[in-house]
């Protein structure tokens, strides 16, 4: 069964969100953009550091209100819809894992966040054999970090731990 | 330099064994890549870049060329064995790939899929090797003003020949745009939308941009795919049967050459990319074959074309790449930032100042050819073990190499954060219908395109139309197709569209995934 609501209104909250991002950028233009200093009296560009992003800002919200227009008239064309029993489930525990990893791999280093991130994912996908949990959890991070460390001379992110 | 120093300097170059190496280790990654369905080469691409920047450029080019190559051919073998494209320049093989595979001949079907793909590509570098320079000396003719005009072809033409609907490719255009500008002005060098953000000053990086793009929404999606299909046991795949006979090989040489230049002439073209070139020669050779009924239910002759045409678009994309900096699809985008993190900045100077590596580089494309003939022939048995692969085991590996090369760009860990911060709004995109590739060459592009504006308003001095068409004429020319650009992919959707219902179902219902 298609999660047709959800998409439905996403589609409008997609093309809401683009406006909203032209609005921004063109209201912050003042404080943002940063103007050039004049050489002798003049710059020396005919064009000014403002001149491409007022068009493309432009193109932006023509192009997401079009869109929007579209959307309301029922012509915009559709995406593809998640699956209701899995939306927004898998995706946000994913993204959540994706997170961690990153913070993890960002405060205790490579080997922690690689050794946590491969064994919970592994998990979490279904893999309920213990053996191969631990094997990919510990040989693929290490192999990987010896890889990179000792025969590509690359350094990882060490942290707190390694 | 002359066109054969250069060449003769470029081999020279070669004479490396690192160069070889690391060219058939890229080969086999690409390869087995292109052969684990949900893996797309693009994202094999992006993940391996950051390796390729403590290389040589001369090892870790060809090393990315290797993966790009492998990864095309690898994605006929699920295509064949299991009727699952690996890439989505495969789709057209499963046509009568899977059908074959039924009847026994598989091994023919493989075989048949490597010889068509070794020849499409390799008569295509070779293509390229004589097109680049006549292409190089006209881009060296090239100024701002006609420049920008072919950016702006080149954008219009990636956002109406791309996946996705004109309206949502137009959005992710200017969203693209707009991301170029965040850092630093390109004429002025002013400050731009750095929100009082340090981070920003510099700009949006590129390759965690690119892996974010094109690596985590696939992850996301084999997630996904692996959740709502419970954990299924993929069924043993049989590659046994008979050889290819020669007989056969040459009853569809006809069909291998008329795709190899089919996927020639459309690689040149940005944004066709190498699904539109196979089912191109694959429509082609159904239409030229005296047995069109064959077609769809396991004739050799339709691998043969479907695969010469995608790999033959290979070599091709590289010359817009390579003289005028403009990237012709989403994998040739990353190879630019291969080649500008090398210090071998695409466009028209590019020839004229690196004129041997170059050369080194192309000939060694051609080569991985020859190559790839062998390492596919011992790999395929590996390959039908691989299409079985349990996700639950790939996928961690595959977000751990990720997130580690986005780390090893700029060896700055916050790069991770823009890893998911694109990668979450790739995924919604793709959810949302909108196709992310008019974002990847607007954001690689604003920056030139910028700058070539302002450089022609500056020289045009107030008066741009007069400028244009007294001044420059080919810039006025190239601005006026634009219309008849638009015009002519506005009656290609027409005919595409009218042609749908000719396209075999049992292929259609497995487009859901597609790379």
């Amino acid at each position: 069964m298609r999660f047709r609501l959800g998409t439905f209104r996403a589609q409008a909250g997609f093309a809401v969100f683009f406006v909203f991002i032209s609005l921004l950028f063109c209201i912050s233009i003042p404080f943002q953009i940063e103007q050039p200093k004049p050489l002798f009296g003049r710059t020396l560009m005919v064009m000014t550091p403002s001149a491409f992003p007022i068009f493309v800002l432009s193109g932006l919200f023509v192009a997401a209100m079009a869109n929007l227009v579209r959307y309301f008239r029922g012509t915009l064309e559709p995406g593809i819809a998640p699956e209701k029993r899995l939306f927004p489930y898998v995706t946000v525990t994913s993204i959540l894992l994706f997170l961690v990893f990153a913070w993890v791999f960002i405060i205790l280093g490579y080997l922690p966040a690689a050794i946590l991130m491969m064994f919970s994912l592994s998990f979490f996908l279904g893999n309920r054999s213990v053996l191969k949990l631990m094997l990919l959890a510990t040989i693929v991070p290490y192999l990987l970090f010896l890889i990179f460390t000792r025969v590509l001379f690359i350094g990882l992110p060490e942290g707190l731990v390694f | 330099m002359e066109f054969w120093d250069s060449v003769s300097a470029g081999i020279e170059l070669l004479a490396r064994w690192d160069v070889f190496a690391f060219l058939t280790i890229g080969l086999i990654l690409g390869v087995l890549v292109g052969a684990m369905p949900g893996l797309t080469t693009a994202m094999a691409i992006a993940i391996l870049l950051p390796l390729s920047f403590f290389w040589d450029p001369l090892v870790g080019i060809p090393f990315l060329i290797g993966v790009y190559k492998g990864g095309i051919y690898g994605g006929s073998v699920p295509a064949i064995l299991i009727a699952t494209p690996g890439t989505g320049a495969s789709v057209a093989t499963t046509f009568d790939g899977p059908a074959l595979a039924r009847k026994g001949q598989a091994r023919k079907a493989l075989e048949m899929s490597l010889y068509a793909s070794v020849i499409g590509d390799l008569s295509s570098d070779v293509f390229t090797l004589l097109l680049i320079v006549p292409v190089a000396m006209v881009a060296l003719l090239i100024g701002p003003p006609e420049l920008s005009a072919i950016v702006v072809l080149s954008l219009i033409v990636v956002i109406l020949a791309g996946n996705g609907p004109l309206g949502k490719g137009l959005v992710m255009a200017f969203l693209g745009l707009l991301l170029s500008t965040i850092g630093q002005d390109p004429l002025e060098f002013t400050s731009r939308f750095t929100f009082g953000i340090d981070y920003l000053k510099s700009g949006i990086p590129l390759l965690p941009m690119l892996i974010g793009l094109f690596a985590l929404p696939e992850i996301l999606r084999l997630i996904e795919h692996r959740m709502m299909s419970g954990y299924p046991s993929q069924t043993a795949v049989e590659t046994a049967g008979d050889k290819l006979s020669l007989h056969e090989f040459r009853r569809c040489g006809r069909s291998i050459f008329r795709s190899s230049v089919i996927g020639t002439l459309l690689g040149m073209i940005p944004g066709v990319g190498q699904p539109t070139a196979a089912f191109t020669g694959y429509a082609a050779a159904k239409n030229a074959s005296g047995h069109a009924e064959r077609f769809g239910k396991g004739e050799l002759e339709g691998i043969a074309a479907a695969e010469a045409a995608n790999n033959a678009v290979n070599g091709p994309t590289l010359v817009p790449l390579l003289t005028l900096g403009i990237p012709g699809d989403k994998i040739t985008a990353i190879l630019l930032g291969a080649f500008v993190a090398h210090g071998l900045r695409p466009g028209p100077q590019l020839i004229a100042d690196h004129g041997p590596t170059v050369f080194a580089i192309l000939v060694a494309m051609a080569l991985a050819n020859v190559i790839l003939l062998v390492v596919a022939r011992i790999l395929i048995p590996l390959m039908t073990r691989l299409v079985r692969l349990d996700s639950a085991l790939l996928i961690p590996i595959v977000l751990l190499l990720a997130f580690t090369g986005a780390y090893l760009y700029r060896s700055d860990p916050m790069d991770l954060n823009y890893v998911i911060i694109f990668g979450v709004f790739g995924f919604i995109s793709r959810k949302l219908g909108y196709d992310i590739s008019p974002l990847v060459m607007a954001f690689i592009l604003g920056e030139t395109l910028e700058y070539s504006i302002g450089q022609t308003l500056n020289m045009a001095s107030g008066s741009l139309a007069g400028y244009l068409l007294s001044e420059r004429p080919i810039a006025g020319i190239l601005y006026l197709l634009i219309p008849v650009v638009v015009g002519w992919f506005a009656y290609l959707s027409r005919r595409r569209r009218k042609c749908a219902g000719n396209t075999p179902r049992e292929s259609l219902s497995n487009q859901n995934l597609i790379k």
